[in-house]
């Protein structure tokens, strides 16, 4: 995967480009707006890593000379500021998610996953199947094995959102945002709860667990 | 004394300003309406003179020199008048004749009255009255000439001694006594006025509890001095409310930070053992996760309380709100051995912020599920009676300790009996700012088992 970092402070730059380069991804740093911009004019790239401060050009300001020149290459917008309307802002002028520092690592990457032109964009997909799980999108119903699950709404869309990622790891923190729609996080075990009820009725019955713990990061739902 | 502050003083300046104004019209409508009566005296005298005139011409026309001089003469035996006796004449009479023949010979009345054809003013030729006098004549054709004077009344020497004394009293005394009244009223609003600032420079020094002393007479400067007081009972509270903070915030940080420094030393110390590392950075990282909470609920809390998210603000429906949110937080008492009972007006809308709202629900719902006694009962009723739109959310024990219930809502407060757990005493004070900020009124419930919070929000 190829990600073009625009961030002026070395030691995030840095920080990021050796965590990137671990999972095999091609980091090119520009600490300087314009020479990223050039950059991603001319070459394919499948995401952008933009900070919202940056010294000559405010990081939206960026973004939206990228989207003017018809640039639609996927952007997380990285942020000091935590506000709820910096967030909305951001979002609003056309980033593709929006990650408050400091951020954790396994954060970043499963966000970068998430947006990355690679990725298939399954949301308008109305029907999910992975092994011998189906799962309609329109009835908003779920099957294993032929069995139909007994799911609540929340444990629905806690799986259809694992599945809009499938093979991707979904954090806690985008599980939050995406299926609760909070941009705050609560001092409980909300999602770990659900989740772990969600994976009772999915996987426990059956012989193979599709959806996978991964230790400090998130979860992930794949074909075992 | 600050004579110079009073000069500039607006008070004074205007004292001033108006005392010319009043001075100037004054002196104006003096001006004007005397000479207008000195003038109607002067017609009216005029008048009566003509009148004379005409009646000598009658006469003359009718019965020769005799009639008139029958008409003028001083009395039967004399025809004409003599100095002393225009003294005997004035007690009675305030007209004056004289009748001449041709060659200018006075034949009746006073030989000192000479005057032209022209209505004039002149003086008597009288060793002792230098008065003024207006008098015309008339010369008949036989060369016959009678001339009538009268004296310019007394009215109008009156009326202009007045104007004069008038015009200097109003510039010599209206206008000194303007100046003092100006400086002593002046100098009183300045004294009041000096209190005031005063407060306000002592307050600005540092000394927080100053308050500006009022008079108890309620007037302006009263009104203004509590208005200040009142203003000023806000900053204190604000600046201790911010030194509290800091304070908190220091403290708060300080003990993750220590600890984070503690277990960096241990993983130097235990870098040979695997395991005893990863249980160092594990503990490390949630101390870490816990300091970002604070750091993310004090801005959030800074966020909510400069009141920019009420532009934001937009029709929330809360009853669906709750229902996810008793929904999402069911599993999570029943794991915990609690009971949450849920009870929702169908169709309730309030006009705010539906994330704010849903951190208000999670805060309140987070507390009870850590703070409430084993198998509790905790309740979230969303009612709307009257009208107003009601939130209870509560537990059945074992509640507030009474000495805390006052302080819940302050940041960083953590009553004794939750300091054992985990948590950065912000939860409540965000709860608290989040309904401030939809003008809602926020209460814990007196006389209840447990910990119940009713939210009232105001009618849309």
């Amino acid at each position: 995967m190829k990600v073009m970092l625009i961030e002026d402070d070395r030691e995030t730059a840095e920080f990021i480009q050796r965590s990137l380069t671990e999972q095999n991804w091609t980091v090119t740093w520009c600490p300087a707006p314009k020479e990223g911009i050039l950059q991603l004019g001319a070459g394919a790239f499948d995401c952008v890593i933009l900070d919202r401060m940056l010294p000559e050009m405010d990081g939206l300001s960026v973004l939206q000379i990228l989207r003017g020149a018809g640039i639609d290459t996927p952007v997380l917008m990285l942020t000091a500021l935590g506000g709820l309307d910096d967030r909305v802002t951001g979002l609003e002028a056309g980033a593709d998610d929006y990650l408050g520092k400091p951020f954790a690592m396994s954060e970043l990457v499963a966000r970068l996953r998430s947006i990355a032109r690679r990725q298939p964009r399954q949301t308008q997909e109305t029907m999910f199947e992975l092994a011998d799980l189906t799962v309609d999108r329109v009835k908003r119903q779920a099957q294993r094995g032929g069995q139909t699950l007994d799911l609540s709404p929340l444990e629905f869309k806690l799986l259809d959102c694992l599945l809009c990622h499938r093979g991707a790891v979904v954090t806690r923190t985008m599980l939050l945002e995406k299926v609760w729609g909070y941009s705050f996080d609560p001092k409980t075990s909300l999602v770990q709860t659900h989740m772990s009820r969600l994976r009772a009725k999915v996987d426990k019955p059956f012989p193979a667990e599709l959806i996978q713990t991964v230790r400090g990061a998130g979860y992930i739902i794949d074909a075992a | 004394m600050q004579l110079n502050i009073i000069l500039r003083s607006t008070v004074f300046q205007r004292v001033l300003a108006s005392c010319a104004v009043f001075v100037v019209l004054t002196l104006a409508i003096i001006w004007t309406v005397g000479p207008w009566q000195i003038s109607q005296i002067k017609q009216a005298e005029i008048a009566t003179l003509q009148e004379f005139l005409r009646n000598g011409d009658d006469l003359f026309d009718d019965g020769g020199p005799d009639a008139v001089i029958d008409a003028v003469r001083w009395s039967e035996e004399q025809d004409v008048w003599f100095d002393g006796d225009i003294f005997v004449m004035l007690e009675e009479e305030d007209t004056l004749f004289a009748f001449r023949d041709p060659e200018g010979n006075i034949l009746a009345g006073f030989n000192g009255l000479w005057a032209s054809d022209a209505l004039g003013e002149t003086t008597l030729d009288h060793p002792e009255i230098d008065d003024p006098i207006i008098s015309q004549g008339i010369w008949f054709n036989t060369g016959h000439s009678v001339i009538v004077g009268r004296f310019v009344p007394e009215r109008i020497a009156n009326i202009q001694t007045f104007m004069r004394t008038a015009s200097v009293a109003l510039i010599v005394i209206v206008l000194p006594l303007a100046l003092l009244t100006g400086f002593f009223l002046s100098r009183g609003v300045f004294r009041r006025l000096e209190t005031l600032s005063k407060t306000a420079e002592t307050v600005a020094q540092g000394q927080l509890d100053a308050r500006a002393p009022l008079t108890g007479t309620g007037d302006e400067f009263d009104r203004l001095g509590a208005g200040i007081n009142q203003m000023l009972n806000q900053v204190e509270k604000l600046t201790r409310n911010v030194e509290a903070v800091s304070i908190g915030v220091a403290h708060d940080l300080k003990t993750p930070l220590a600890n984070i420094g503690g277990r960096l030393e241990l993983i130097r110390r235990d870098i040979t053992d695997p395991s005893a590392v990863h249980e160092h950075l594990d503990v490390a990282e949630s101390r870490l996760r816990g300091l970002l909470r604070i750091f993310d609920a004090l801005l959030r809390m800074g966020e909510i309380e400069s009141g920019h998210r009420r532009a934001a603000f937009q029709p929330v429906d809360l009853s669906t709100l709750c229902t996810e949110m008793a929904e999402s937080f069911t599993p999570l008492f029943e794991d915990a051995d609690k009971a949450l009972r849920v009870v929702i007006a169908p169709n309730v809308t309030v006009h705010g912020d539906r994330e704010l709202l849903a951190q208000l629900i999670t805060n309140i719902l987070e507390n009870a599920l850590e703070h409430a006694r084993d198998a509790a009962q905790v309740h979230l009723v969303l009612s709307q009676p009257g009208g107003q739109t009601h939130l209870e959310i509560g537990d059945d024990g074992p509640g507030i300790a009474p000495g805390a219930t006052e302080r819940i809502f302050e940041r960083f407060f953590r009553a004794d009996a939750s300091r054992a757990t985990p948590g950065n005493g912000l939860g409540l004070s965000l709860v608290k700012a989040i309904s401030d900020l939809h003008q809602a009124e926020i209460t814990l419930l007196e006389g209840r088992p447990g910990a119940v919070f009713a939210i009232t929000f105001p009618k849309a």
